[in-house]
């Protein structure tokens, strides 16, 4: 199936590039800074008469939703689309006899790969820390690990994160510059924390609908809609790829 | 084109030629009309044309952080061509020794060959190259020649060469046409090009004006070229130049330099497109 075909050469171009670097990276920064702020932390944050567990899981996946998943997710489109621009290699890959397409999808595959690989280098990372923790500072009791404050957020974040990535791939290739990809995703994630705001237009906002998915918001009166922004952007996600999918098979190389 | 010719695609800066190398590949869409390659229609059979159909636009399109090989083999996949294909292009562009090593790491020359050896992958039939010794050194440049030349009788493949300049394709060219301002000027055998070009005797003596009244009298017509002396002269060139030389010497003049020389191929084809464009 050319799709499977196409699909596995877009996985080989990514190999020695600082996108697939970026997978680790990102995710462990905020690994290691929970785990430094365990070890070496004051002693008002390491002395708890509860358990830190849930409060690391919070913070981990809060911090990645708000603030780090946005800039990933648009170095990480940019950084892809890059691969091809930076040669011109439109002419080359679109000469070749595979339905365009299969070049636009497989690499949005790729890139939603990166985003979940990403996650599960936190959730993996997150887990580590913690067992890290548990033994090195038993004044945070850490004891059980409650997974559903982990695994069940960012399982819904790496759903409602789908509308937002069909959209920066979209703009990331379709135009050249890397500065005008960043600067859009710069601007998008402005607007989500923004929109985060508001329970009305919050939900539908793409750059804010992983943070309604987690309910990290500051919105008010916020009923429990998380399940509702997934399925939205479940659905952003697919129109839009296939309205990107249909206009980069009409798009003219020059 | 016929199978098996090296058709060199010539015409100035922005006649049109990288533009129907583009369309021919489905990268952009004529105004008007329908392409048809290997007798079929592009628009509803693009994946089979482009299954048959190597390119090499301008400068190469590879991906630098990758190797030589890992660059044929994203080619390769996507044509479901065997793996022994790398082996087979890898040695027709000679590039063995160098094949695990990093693209960032080649000369443009190696670069060209590569892109070659792409354009090449799966036994394509028809290959088309845009421009493909522009930015070249002359070794980079004789290199390709050659490896152009060996195409269609070592491997039957048909290639579409665009070039701006003439004398870059026309020893590897069987046959030539000639776009100027997105119109076929000349379209022929390479050899029916060559017809067209006119030879010429160029003379250098001592006293050219006097020189000029003899070969007058004596029937030739000569024109002041410079220093010298030129005549046109027909296919029996050979008989007038003799007689020539024998006239001038007769008439006491000192004959420098006398020499046959045919208008270039440049000649002929600036000639063409430039009566194209007044």
């Amino acid at each position: 199936m050319m799709l499977g075909r196409v699909l596995l050469t877009e996985f080989m171009k990514i190999r020695r590039t600082l996108a697939l670097a970026m997978i680790v990276i990102a995710p462990i920064v905020i690994v290691m800074l929970h785990l430094m702020i365990g070890l070496f932390g004051p002693a008002q944050a390491t002395q708890r008469t509860t358990s830190f567990w849930p409060v690391m899981c919070r913070q981990s996946v809060g911090i990645w939703t708000v603030l780090m998943m946005p800039l990933f997710l648009t170095l990480e489109t940019s950084l892809l689309a890059g691969v091809e621009h930076a040669d011109k290699n439109w002419k080359s890959i679109l000469a070749l006899p595979a339905p365009r397409w299969t070049v636009y999808i497989s690499k949005l595959i790729v890139a939603t790969a990166m985003l979940w690989m990403a996650h599960t280098v936190l959730v993996t990372g997150t887990l580590a820390s913690g067992w890290i923790l548990s033994v090195a500072r038993p004044t945070l009791k850490i004891d059980a690990m409650p997974l559903d404050v982990l695994v069940s957020p960012m399982l819904r974040v790496s759903i409602a994160a789908l509308c937002a990535t069909t959209i920066q791939h979209w703009v990331s290739l379709r135009w050249q510059s890397f500065t005008a990809a960043m600067g859009f995703g710069m601007c998008a994630m402005i607007v989500g924390f923004i929109a985060a705001n508001s329970s009305d237009y919050g939900p539908w906002v793409p750059w804010s609908m992983s943070m309604f998915a987690i309910k990290v918001t500051n919105a008010a009166n916020t009923a429990d809609t998380s399940m509702q922004v997934v399925f939205a952007a479940l659905a952003g996600a697919t129109l839009v790829a296939t309205l990107g999918a249909f206009e980069f098979s009409r798009r003219e190389i020059n | 084109m016929e199978r098996g010719s090296v058709y060199a695609f010539l015409g100035p800066n922005g006649a049109g030629k990288s533009t129907t190398i583009r369309m021919l590949l489905g990268l952009l869409k004529p105004d008007a009309g329908d392409i048809e390659l290997f007798g079929q229609s592009l628009k509803g059979h693009r994946s089979a044309i482009l299954a048959r159909t190597g390119s090499l636009v301008e400068t190469p399109s590879l991906y630098p952080h990758l190797t030589a090989r890992e660059n044929l083999e994203i080619v390769r996949r996507i044509l479901g061509a065997p793996r022994s294909e790398i082996d087979r292009v890898v040695s027709l562009v000679g590039l063995e020794n160098r094949s695990t090593h990093l693209v960032k790491t080649y000369s443009l020359g190696m670069k060209q060959r590569l892109g070659l050896a792409q354009a090449l992958l799966g036994g394509r039939e028809l290959l088309l190259l845009d421009e493909p010794m522009n930015g070249l050194d002359p070794a980079g440049m004789t290199e390709m020649r050659s490896l152009i030349r060996e195409l269609p009788d070592r491997h039957g493949v048909t290639v579409l060469l665009s070039s701006h300049l003439l004398s870059e394709v026309e020893q590897v060219a069987t046959h030539v046409g000639m776009l100027s301002q997105g119109e076929l000027v000349f379209q022929g055998p390479a050899l029916d090009l060559g017809r067209l070009r006119k030879k010429r005797l160029s003379i250098m003596v001592t006293r050219p004006d006097e020189a000029r009244a003899l070969l007058t009298t004596r029937g030739w017509v000569s024109d002041r070229l410079g220093e010298g002396l030129s005549i046109e002269t027909g296919e029996t060139h050979a008989t007038h130049v003799a007689a020539i030389n024998r006239a001038l010497v007769e008439g006491g003049h000192d004959v420098h330099h006398l020499a046959v020389e045919s208008a270039t191929l440049e000649d002929v084809f600036l000639s063409m497109t430039k009566a194209e464009v007044r």
